[in-house]
């Protein structure tokens, strides 16, 4: 059953990469490898969002491997009509260099434990963590279940933690792959985490790849695939590790959209950003930061030409939210019984920092779960290793994106109206999990490479 | 300079490598790893399944009451809230919510005493044991 429920989504995945092909047209081995990962998220979240349209527009449920194979064809008459249809010629020559060999084969060993977890998990939690049961299953499960009735998944009366206002690129994604199979096959879920967390490490490592070295890349993704936190958060079947996939998917492809001066890219950066928010609700301030973010490092001046090509991306999963919000009246947990005059007061509340301090210096020492503080470590590495000076100013201002991110997580934790020593015992170790794979990028792009120190 | 450059890639590739290794370990000695065996989950969802054929097709609300309910009853709320989570999960896309005030009710019950605690709180009902503590309630019957 685990194969069939990989091959179920196999049309999503080909529409992805053609779609990541049609608008970047590199040819080298390392973006060949990220557009195969671009289009994981790519593929996914546009047809959950095509699959939402059906949803509303006409009775039942089927037709989702139509949609899938619909959105191919399309994707492959854009790139006939665009004369893109190959990957063109290339070559690409294996460096036998130890810099380069030992990461590569460390990281080999690091995948193949993570998969073996991921593998492992899937047979022991097939149904996910807590969260899955109480939200993000329960809702497929829900839709699936009601058929035609489908609307009536977000009643109020299932179950107090359900928070309706969640969005759906998880819960569709999952319905349709049942819809497809005919049943609820268990593994469905488990395949969609296992996706994301892949095609996360992948679209490390390619980035990394193509903006400094192999050996930098490895060491970046074995770091990546060998946190414990972060493995364990992904087997939960829950929105964090396809929400953290997005935004690294984003900030990649906004990169390498100000390096190569690439509308393109830019519009698939606002596409990733789009979808982090059709993912879970904290992607939206995600898409308020990259737009920031094009304005400050494209510059004012060309915001005629950027932030349209951002926009341009968005466009499709904000419509698709929109409508979501409009036929699933659902109020936001944050803001029901939190007015302006709540929300002011605890703006100026001085305990309220203290408490969110409190809890923040410890999970920043224990941030993934690892036994020795990896950020620690990795001051310690990047002291080391140097800072490499890049012209690029996406690079260097990287950092930004996490930053921001961060920022607003804080922010929320000020205004919650929950109890705040719940709230941040609860969530905060999962958020600064959103923002580390963003970070590990920020960090790799600064940090000299094996290659830059040792040929010194 | 060279020397501590390799040093501290060695090491934090090696210490990556050592963690990921735990990782494997934590994941190989977790128990039911026998595929047979069923998660708690889906033990959970065996228990409470049952009640579906007691209760007409038509029923799209399940009221909830456990040991929590109980006066003075001693419960680990962890607990008592992943059941009534659960319980929830394996009756979607019906509702489950919480007390008495629905026809057809869920018990789950590990404490004694709780029939002296409905009687006080229900003017008329039946009692259906399904077995593992879980109760089908069916208030005020014809």
């Amino acid at each position: 059953m685990i194969l069939q429920s990989f091959a179920v989504f196999g049309f999503a995945l080909l529409a992805g990469i053609g779609l990541i092909h049609l608008f970047w047209e590199n040819n080298d081995p390392w973006a060949i490898l990220l557009k195969f990962f671009l289009g994981i998220g790519a593929g996914l979240g546009i047809t959950s969002c095509l699959y939402f349209l059906r949803l509303l527009l006409f009775p039942g449920q089927g037709g989702f491997i139509l949609i899938q194979a619909g959105l191919l064809g399309c994707i492959l008459v854009a790139l006939m009509v665009r004369k893109r249809l190959s990957f063109g010629k290339f070559s690409y020559r294996v460096n036998t260099s130890l810099v380069q060999i030992l990461p590569g084969l460390a990281l080999i060993a690091v995948l193949a434990v993570a998969m073996y977890y991921s593998i492992a998990f899937a047979r022991i939690a097939p149904h996910g963590d807590y969260d899955a049961q109480a939200i993000w299953n329960l809702r497929a499960r829900s839709i699936y279940r009601l058929g035609d009735a489908w609307e009536q998944a977000f009643s109020p009366l299932i179950n107090r933690n359900f928070h309706m206002d969640y969005p759906l690129l998880i819960p569709l994604s999952v319905v349709g792959g049942w819809n497809t199979l005919g049943s609820e096959v268990l593994r469905v879920p488990s395949v969609i985490s296992i996706l994301f967390l892949f095609g996360m490490a992948g679209i490390m490592f390619a980035g990394i790849a193509g903006l400094r070295s192999g050996s930098q890349a490895s060491i970046a993704t074995l770091i990546l695939l060998a946190t414990p936190g972060l493995l364990l958060i992904s087997t939960f079947q829950t929105a964090d590790i396809p929400l953290t996939y997005f935004f690294l998917a984003s900030a990649t492809l906004f990169i390498l959209a100000s390096n190569q001066n690439s509308r393109g890219l830019l519009c698939l950066s606002g596409l990733m950003a789009g979808m982090a928010a059709w993912t879970k609700n904290e992607g939206l301030p995600f898409i308020l930061i990259m737009a920031v973010c094009t304005m400050v490092i494209f510059g004012v001046r060309r915001v005629r030409d950027t932030l349209p090509a951002l926009l341009a991306g968005l466009a499709f999963p904000l419509v698709t939210i929109v409508l979501f919000k409009i036929n699933i009246s659902a109020s936001n947990d944050l803001f029901t019984n939190n007015g302006l005059q709540e929300i002011a007061s605890k703006l100026f509340d001085p305990s309220r920092y203290l408490q969110i301090a409190n809890h923040l210096l410890p999970e920043l020492i224990r941030l993934g779960e690892w036994p020795i503080s990896i950020i620690v470590l990795l001051l310690i590495y990047g002291w080391i290793m140097g800072a490499r000076k890049s012209s690029s100013a996406a690079e260097r201002l990287s950092w930004l994106i996490p930053a921001s991110q961060f920022i607003i997580y804080m922010f929320i934790y000020l205004i919650t109206p929950y109890d705040l020593e719940w709230h941040t015992s609860y969530s905060m170790s999962r958020l600064l999990i959103h923002i580390f794979p963003l970070s590990l990028l920020s960090f790799f792009l600064f940090v000299n490479t094996p290659e830059t120190v040792l040929n010194k | 300079m060279q020397r501590l450059r390799i040093i501290a890639m060695i090491g934090l590739i090696g210490f990556s490598l050592f963690v990921a290794i735990n990782n494997g370990m934590a994941a190989r000695s977790r128990p039911q790893q026998n595929p047979a065996s069923d998660d708690a989950v889906s033990k959970w969802e065996k228990r409470i399944k049952p009640v579906l054929k007691r209760v007409p097709d038509n029923t799209e609300i399940f009221g909830y009451v456990a040991d929590w309910d109980l006066p003075n009853a001693q419960y680990n709320l962890v607990d008592q809230e992943t059941e009534y989570t659960l319980t929830q999960y394996a009756l979607a896309p019906r509702a489950v919510q919480p007390g008495l005030d629905h026809e057809w009710i869920i018990g789950n019950f590990t404490k004694p005493g709780f029939e002296d605690w409905l009687d006080q709180n229900l003017p008329a009902y039946e009692v259906d044991e399904i077995g593992f503590g879980i109760y089908l309630i069916h208030r005020n019957p014809q």
